[in-house]
């Protein structure tokens, strides 16, 4: 069940604003050298410690840390009063890929296989756990940056955030258990508030500007704008899951395989004609080492010849149009800066990776 | 005259917004070459136009919508938390204080007891702690127990009673064990028989003095103190007290 990942720009370049990846590299370093201090040395190293510290150590563009650390800086606080949060927003996210990892049974992850292929799947299911306890550290180690309130405010919405992340997980899961079908572009929308939006892009927005601007700002407008960001960012990724790209990282047509309800699969069972949907339901039923590359195939061309993609990619552009416009209903008063820059420039920055 | 023929522009190879499918997909080479699509009528043009600008807005709504719905979901429980908070609050600032200061109390009342147990208890193990305080009993470890034989300083309890009996000495003197007597234990009330049953015992010259407290099982319920004095001079060292609890 995999989340958006930050994957590698490339494409179209020069639409790419020059901000984007100065902010990335300057706040990813800057939340990796504050893991390093987290991460737990001594034995069991080769059983857990090592395992822990594999996924933050492979790289991945830190988009979710700097959007935290950017947004702080962007209310008036400095970069450091934003790094532990940041700091746990990363090994909530990498414990999250693990557990994906092992729900997916994907075999590869940033370029290299994943920790249950490479370690076996007890123990790596134990290291996610433990970066999932990890990440409680930095959110307590709060206190001394921000102070009690606002790192309890934190807290809490760290936990409304692991909620809502584990109901987007479960729902997804759950479908493709279930092998549903049907699925409105709503239920779709849904899931990816919950399982993307929340991490990646709502939790580290509100918590930067609780950082930055204490109790002076209203933090529902960053529920808006982090949905439509997540949201045309997810989308994009499934996209680019049916370009076979090697910055990409991925196994093409992956979520095919997986029977993911994508935005795509959604929109071809809706369009499919009721012989057609028959098929689809009974390749979707099968489980995934059952599935034929003929099959995959066959739904591969019912979504060109339904225009899915292109439905789908509509969809993601105008939410990303959205998502500019809440950004502006909440920094259009604020002044100018490379961070303000950085956030607005996300929302056209997911679509320059094709 | 000559009559100069007027200039004209040449004319545009289009006049209006070249809005077909294959400009939507940028496919053209060459505008100027591929031109407006011909076969692809006004009506079907306006039709795609729609269809794009109708999964854009679909798509847009349908976000707003979701996530209206969500924030407002969101209100309703900070507010439902809110509000068992601030029940709770209320409640309990009528009666949490009483309650907190009545836990405390009891609390306090525990602990008492337990260390007065463990004191007791302490002190019968280690009498010397009752005759030299217990700073001497720390600092004058080594010696005291170089001497313990002589000024036998040894205690064990011995407890007969078939009802549940809590027993507490307190001596002010520092006396060998050996010359310790116990009087009859009295309750306040004079009409409840009195507690003969408490005595020390000397056994061998090395072995601990024992406090033996015999309890008969008619014994009434009551708080029974006795007077523990020197054999020799008769003059009173502490008291004893023994609880007979019913």
């Amino acid at each position: 069940m995999r989340a958006a990942t930050s994957g590698s720009s490339g494409g179209r370049p020069a639409r790419t604003s020059p901000v984007i990846p100065k902010v990335l590299e300057e706040y990813g370093r800057l939340t990796r050298e504050a893991m390093q201090s987290y991460l737990p040395t001594g034995e069991p190293k080769g059983f857990l410690y090592d395992l822990i510290s594999d996924y933050p150590l492979r790289g991945g563009k830190m988009m979710r840390s700097s959007l935290c650390i950017a947004t702080a800086k962007v209310f008036g606080a400095r970069p450091e009063d934003a790094v532990c949060t940041a700091v746990a927003i990363e090994f909530l996210h990498n414990a999250l890929l693990v557990h994906d990892d092992i729900q997916d049974d994907s075999e590869e992850r940033r370029g290299r296989p994943t920790l249950h292929v490479e370690h076996g799947l007890p123990l790596a299911l134990n290291a996610g756990d433990a970066l999932c306890l990890l990440s409680m550290r930095p959110l307590m180690d709060n206190a001394k940056l921000v102070g009690p309130r606002f790192a309890m405010q934190i807290y809490e919405e760290a936990d409304r955030m692991a909620w809502e992340s584990a109901e987007g997980q479960a729902m997804e899961l759950g479908w493709c258990r279930e092998n549903c079908n049907g699925l409105t572009d709503e239920d779709y929308l849904t899931m990816v508030l919950k399982k993307t939006c929340w991490l990646a892009m709502i939790f580290p927005l509100r918590t930067g500007a609780i950082i930055g601007a204490h109790d002076n700002v209203d933090l529902d407008p960053f529920i808006r704008f982090g949905f439509f960001l997540g949201a045309s960012f997810q989308i994009q990724d499934d996209l680019l899951n049916f370009i076979a790209d090697d910055r990409y990282g991925k196994e093409l047509n992956g979520d095919l395989w997986e029977g993911k309800r994508t935005l795509m699969l959604n929109h071809v069972y809706r369009s499919s004609t009721p012989d057609e949907q028959v098929r689809l339901k009974e390749i979707l039923a099968l489980p995934r080492p059952q599935r034929l590359p003929s099959q995959i195939t066959w739904m591969r061309a019912q979504m060109d010849r339904y225009g899915s993609l292109e439905y789908a990619s509509k969809i993601a552009h105008g939410l990303a149009g959205a998502a500019l416009h809440e950004f502006h209903q909440i920094f259009g008063h604020l002044p100018d800066s490379r961070d303000k820059r950085f956030i607005e420039g996300l929302s056209t920055w997911v679509f320059e990776r094709t | 005259m000559t009559q100069n023929k007027r200039l004209h522009r040449p004319e545009p190879e289009r006049t209006k917004p070249i809005r077909n499918r294959t400009a939507y997909l940028r496919k053209s080479v060459s505008w100027g070459e591929m031109g407006p699509d011909d076969d692809f009528d006004a009506e079907e043009l306006s039709g795609i136009t729609n269809q794009c600008d109708d999964i854009l807005t679909h798509g847009v709504n349908l976000g707003y919508k979701i996530i209206d719905e969500h924030i407002l979901q969101g209100k309703q429980i900070a507010e439902n938390l809110k509000n068992r908070s601030r029940f709770r609050e209320n409640k309990s600032s009528e009666i949490g204080e009483l309650n907190a200061l009545v836990n405390r109390l009891l609390g306090l009342t525990k602990d008492m007891g337990a260390l007065c147990m463990d004191s007791v208890e302490l002190a019968l193990k280690t009498p010397r702690i009752l005759t030299h305080g217990l700073h001497s009993q720390v600092s004058d470890e080594p010696k005291t127990a170089k001497h313990s034989h002589s000024t036998g300083t040894q205690f064990s309890l011995e407890i007969s009673s078939v009802k549940k009996t809590q027993v507490s000495l307190n001596l002010s003197a520092r006396l060998p064990a050996s010359r310790l007597y116990i009087h009859v234990l009295h309750a306040s009330d004079p009409a409840l028989a009195p507690l003969k049953g408490a005595s020390f015992k000397h056994q061998e010259a090395h072995a601990p003095l024992i406090l033996a407290i015999e309890v008969p099982s008619n014994q009434a319920a009551a708080t029974y103190t006795g007077v523990v004095v020197d054999q020799q001079t008769n003059e009173p060292v502490g008291t004893l007290v023994v609880k007979v609890l019913s």
